[in-house]
C-alpha cells in the first residue's frame, strides 16, 4: 500500500470527503439516484404516464382512438345523468358491502384457523380454494348456480316451495348475488394477510390477559383487533382499490343489468371505451374513480394507519 | 526425450492450424451464403370458433382451413380463438397496439366500428379489382354491405338468418301462427302443461344485446318502423316503433307467456333454455341451429318470425372476414380469405355445420336437396321469400345496448314511448359527438 493510500485510510471520514474533488463528490452523492434511475423510469412509464394520459384524454374530445380538441368538462356530463348516478350508487353498494362482508368473513375464518383444531392444514387448504379460481370461471360458476332455467338454486326452490326464482333478473337480488360471488372469490386474500397478522401477536400478551381474567371476547377486542388493525386497514385499502376496478365479474355475471342495477363505474369505463367507443367519457369516469380511490386511501391511512401508529408510539 | 524439432511435435504445425481454420471459416461462410430454404409465410387468424372444439361449427371451420392448407402448403395458419362477445374490442385494441392478427372473423355488427377505428385494411387489390361482376354477384348478401367509401373492407364468410322462430314441435299442436296476436293461444297449453315459459327473449346487454336486436329489427320493419333511417336518426321513436315493445310487454304482463326475468337473459341463456326444454319457443339465428339440433334432434322445428300482419321479413346478415391494418403477410392473408369464401370451402362448411353458404353457385350442389340440408334450405327460402336490405350503421353496438336497456326499463314499468324517446335523444347526441 502506498503512503498516500495509507494516509487516506487513517484520515477521519469527514476530512477524506473534504479532500476529494467536487465532481467526485457530486458523483458519489448522485450514485444511489443513478442506480435507481432505470427502475424509476420504468415505474414512471407504466404508472405515472398512463395517469397523465388519462387526465389528458378526459378533457379532450375523442373519435374512436383519436384525441381531438380540448372540450373542458364535457366528458364528465354523462356521469351527472340518472344513469351516472345509478353507477355511483351501484359502485358504492358493491364496494362497501363487499369490503364489510369480506373483512368480516376473513377475520372470522382467521380466528377459527388460528385455533388449535384437528385437520387445520386441510381446512386451510380448502378455505383457500376460491382464490385459485379465475374471475371468469367464478362469474360463470355463480351465473350457472343462479340460472333461472336449470340452476340448482332455482331447481331447489321450485321443487321444494314451488317458487320460480331468478336472482339475476331482479335489481336487488342481482346486486346481492354479485356481492356474494365477489366475497366468495376474494376473502382468501384477506384471510391470508389477517391470519399472518394474528399469528405474529406474541402469545405472552394473551397469557397476561388470561392471568388478569380477560374473557375470549376481551382478548379479541383489546389484543387481537388492535394488533392486527394496521394489516386490516391495508387489506381494506387493497380490496377497495380492487373492487372499484373490477370489470370481469359484473361483465360476465350481469352485464350491468338488470336495468343498470349492477352497472358499476368500472364496467361503465369499459363499456364506454370498448362498446360505445366514447374514450373521452371512459377516461372521465376513470379520472373520477382514480380520485375517489385516492381520497379513500388518504382517509383510511389518516384514520386507521397513522392514528394507530401514534397510539403505539405513545 | 523427443527427437522431433520443437515446432513439429504434434505433426500439426501452426501454419497448418491457421490454414485449416481459414478454410473451415470460408466453407462455413459459403454454406451460410447459399440460398436458405424459403421461409414459410405465417398468418394469424382470430376466430370465435376453436378448431379443436367438438361441435359442428368448429369442425366446419376446421374443414375450411384444411382446404386452404392443401391449396397453399407454403403458408402456415395459426388459429387463435377469441370469444365472440369481445372480438370487436380485442381486434381494435390489438391492431392499434400493432399486435393484431392478420385476419379476423367478426360479427356483422362490428364492421362499421372497425372501419371507423381504422383497423380494417381495404381488400380492393384482392377482391374488388380482380373479381368480375359475375363473381361479385355470386355472393348472396349484397356486395355493397361491406363497402365503405368505395373500399371493400371485408368479405362475408357465412350467411345467417337472424330471426328464425324456433319451437318444440312435440309439445305444441300444429304449426305456429304467423300473426303474433295468435301466438299466446298457440303456446299456452304447452307452457301450462310443462310449467315453462311459452316464449323467451333475452334483454341482457351482454354480447351487445344481439339476441334482442335481431328479433327487434325485423319486428320494426313489419310494424312499418325502422332501426336507423337513411339520414342516420333512429326510426323507432314513433307509434309504429313502439308496437314490438308493446307486444312483448303483453306477452309478459297479460299473457304470462314470458317471465320478467328475461331482462337478464343472454343469447346463450336462450339457447341453453331451449336445449334443456325450459322454453317452448325462442327467436334465434340460423347459425346456432346445429348446436340445438344435437340436443333436441327432430323435436326442434323452425318457422318464420311471427309479426303483426303475418311473418316478419327475413333479417339476413353474416359473419365476415377482415384483413387488419397490422397484417404482415397481406398476400397470404388475401389468399386465406379467398380460400374460405371459395365454393369448395363453403360446401364443406354447409355440410358439416349446416350453415347457409355465402355463394349462390354453391346451391347447385346436390347436397342442398337432401334431408340433412333442410335447416339450410329453410333459412335460404325464408330469405328469398321476404328479403330486406340492411346495412348496420356506425355505432350500432352502442345503440343496441341502449335499446336493450330501454326494454329492460319498460319491463320494470317505464312507459314505452318515453323510454324510446330517450334512446333517440341519446343516439342523436352520440351521433353528433
Amino acid at each position: 500500500m502506498g503512503k498516500g493510500a495509507q494516509r487516506l485510510m487513517t484520515m477521519p471520514a469527514a476530512r477524506r470527503v473534504a479532500e476529494r474533488g467536487p465532481l467526485r463528490k457530486l458523483l458519489e452523492a448522485a450514485q444511489p439516484y443513478l442506480l435507481l434511475a432505470p427502475a424509476a423510469v420504468f415505474v414512471l412509464g407504466i404508472t405515472v404516464y398512463p395517469i397523465i394520459q388519462l387526465f389528458y384524454v378526459a378533457f379532450h374530445s375523442t373519435n374512436y382512438f383519436q384525441v381531438g380538441a380540448f372540450n373542458g368538462v364535457a366528458n364528465f356530463a354523462p356521469l351527472f345523468s340518472a344513469s351516472g348516478a345509478k353507477s355511483f350508487l351501484a359502485s358504492a353498494i358493491f364496494v362497501i358491502a363487499s369490503d364489510i362482508l369480506t373483512l368480516a368473513l376473513a377475520l372470522f375464518l382467521a380466528l377459527v384457523m388460528e385455533a388449535p383444531l384437528r385437520g387445520r392444514g386441510l381446512l386451510r387448504t380448502l378455505i383457500m380454494v376460491p382464490w385459485l379460481v379465475s374471475l371468469v370461471v367464478t362469474a360463470l360458476l355463480w351465473q350457472a348456480l343462479l340460472d333461472p332455467n336449470f340452476g340448482p338454486i332455482a331447481h331447489l326452490t321450485l321443487s321444494v316451495f314451488g317458487w320460480t326464482v331468478a336472482p339475476l333478473g331482479d335489481e336487488t337480488t342481482a346486486m346481492m348475488a354479485m356481492i356474494m360471488a365477489n366475497v366468495w372469490r376474494s376473502y382468501p386474500f384477506a384471510l391470508v394477510l389477517i391470519l399472518a397478522a394474528l399469528q405474529s401477536i406474541p402469545s405472552e400478551l394473551y397469557e397476561a390477559a388470561r392471568l388478569d381474567g380477560a374473557s375470549r371476547w376481551a382478548e379479541f377486542r383489546y389484543i387481537a383487533l388492535p394488533m392486527a388493525g394496521r394489516t386490516i386497514a391495508v387489506v381494506l385499502i387493497l380490496l377497495t382499490f380492487e373492487y372499484f376496478a373490477l370489470v370481469t365479474l359484473p361483465f360476465v355475471m350481469t352485464s350491468g343489468g338488470p336495468n343498470e342495477a349492477t352497472y358499476v363505474l368500472s364496467l361503465r369505463i369499459w363499456r364506454e371505451a370498448f362498446t360505445n367507443y366514447h374514450f373521452g367519457y371512459s377516461a372521465a369516469t376513470g379520472v373520477v374513480v382514480f380520485l375517489l380511490n385516492l381520497a379513500l386511501s388518504v382517509f383510511y391511512i389518516r384514520h386507521f394507519v397513522l392514528k394507530d401508529a401514534q397510539r403505539v408510539s405513545r | 526425450m523427443s527427437t522431433l524439432p520443437p515446432d513439429n511435435r504434434t505433426g500439426f504445425s501452426r501454419r497448418k492450424f491457421v490454414m485449416t481454420t481459414a478454410l473451415g471459416t470460408a466453407a462455413a461462410a459459403l454454406g451460410l451464403s447459399t440460398p436458405a430454404i424459403a421461409k414459410k409465410a405465417k398468418i394469424v387468424y382470430w376466430s370465435p370458433l376453436d378448431p379443436k372444439a367438438n361441435n359442428p361449427r368448429s369442425k366446419g371451420e376446421a374443414a375450411m382451413i384444411e382446404i386452404f392448407r392443401k391449396r397453399h402448403p407454403d403458408i402456415e395458419v395459426e388459429v387463435q380463438p377469441v370469444p365472440w362477445q369481445v372480438m370487436g374490442q380485442q381486434v381494435i385494441q390489438a391492431v392499434l397496439a400493432g399486435t393484431g392478427p392478420d385476419v379476423a372473423q367478426l360479427s356483422t355488427t362490428n364492421l362499421p366500428d372497425q372501419v371507423g377505428a381504422g383497423t380494417a385494411a381495404p381488400l380492393n387489390e384482392f377482391f374488388a379489382k380482380g373479381w368480375s361482376q359475375a363473381q361479385r354477384d355470386d355472393f348472396i348478401l349484397p356486395w355493397e354491405n361491406t363497402v365503405y367509401d368505395g373500399q371493400k373492407m371485408a368479405v362475408y364468410w357465412n350467411l345467417q338468418v337472424n330471426n328464425e322462430f324456433w319451437y318444440l314441435k312435440d309439445t305444441v299442436d300444429g304449426q305456429p301462427p304467423m300473426n303474433w296476436n295468435n301466438l299466446p293461444a298457440f303456446l299456452k297449453p304447452a307452457a301450462d302443461k310443462h310449467r315453462v315459459p311459452g316464449f323467451l327473449l333475452g334483454l341482457s346487454q351482454q354480447g351487445n344485446a344481439v339476441q334482442f336486436i335481431t328479433w327487434l329489427i325485423p319486428a320494426l320493419w313489419a310494424c312499418g318502423a325502422d332501426y336507423v333511417l337513411p339520414g342516420g336518426e333512429v326510426g323507432f321513436a314513433n307509434d309504429n316503433g313502439a308496437k314490438p315493445f308493446e307486444w312483448l310487454l303483453e306477452m309478459v304482463r297479460k299473457h304470462k307467456m314470458t317471465p320478467e326475468s328475461i331482462i337478464s337473459l343472454t343469447r346463450d341463456n336462450m339457447l341453453d333454455a331451449i336445449k334443456v326444454r325450459k322454453a317452448i319457443s325462442i327467436p334465434l339465428q340460423s347459425n346456432t341451429v346445429s348446436s340445438a339440433r344435437t340436443s333436441l334432434g327432430d323435436a326442434l322445428a323452425l318457422a318464420r318470425q311471427p309479426g303483426p300482419n303475418g311473418p316478419c321479413p327475413a333479417f339476413a346478415s353474416g359473419k365476415f372476414l377482415m384483413m387488419t391494418k397490422s397484417c404482415k403477410e397481406r398476400e397470404a392473408a388475401g389468399l386465406f380469405i379467398e380460400a374460405l369464401v371459395s365454393p369448395e370451402a363453403q360446401i364443406a362448411n354447409a355440410k358439416i355445420a349446416t350453415e347457409p353458404p355465402v355463394r349462390k353457385s354453391v346451391l347447385k350442389d346436390p347436397w342442398f336437396s337432401t334431408p340433412e340440408a333442410a335447416d339450410v334450405r329453410f333459412a335460404l327460402d325464408y330469405m328469398s321469400a321476404s328479403p330486406h336490405p340492411f346495412k348496420y350503421p356506425k355505432g350500432t353496438d352502442y345503440l343496441q345496448t341502449r335499446i336493450a336497456l330501454a326494454a329492460q326499463q319498460m319491463v320494470t314499468g317505464r312507459p314505452v314511448r318515453q323510454a324510446l324517446q330517450e334512446v333517440a335523444d341519446e343516439w342523436e347526441k352520440a351521433r353528433k359527438g
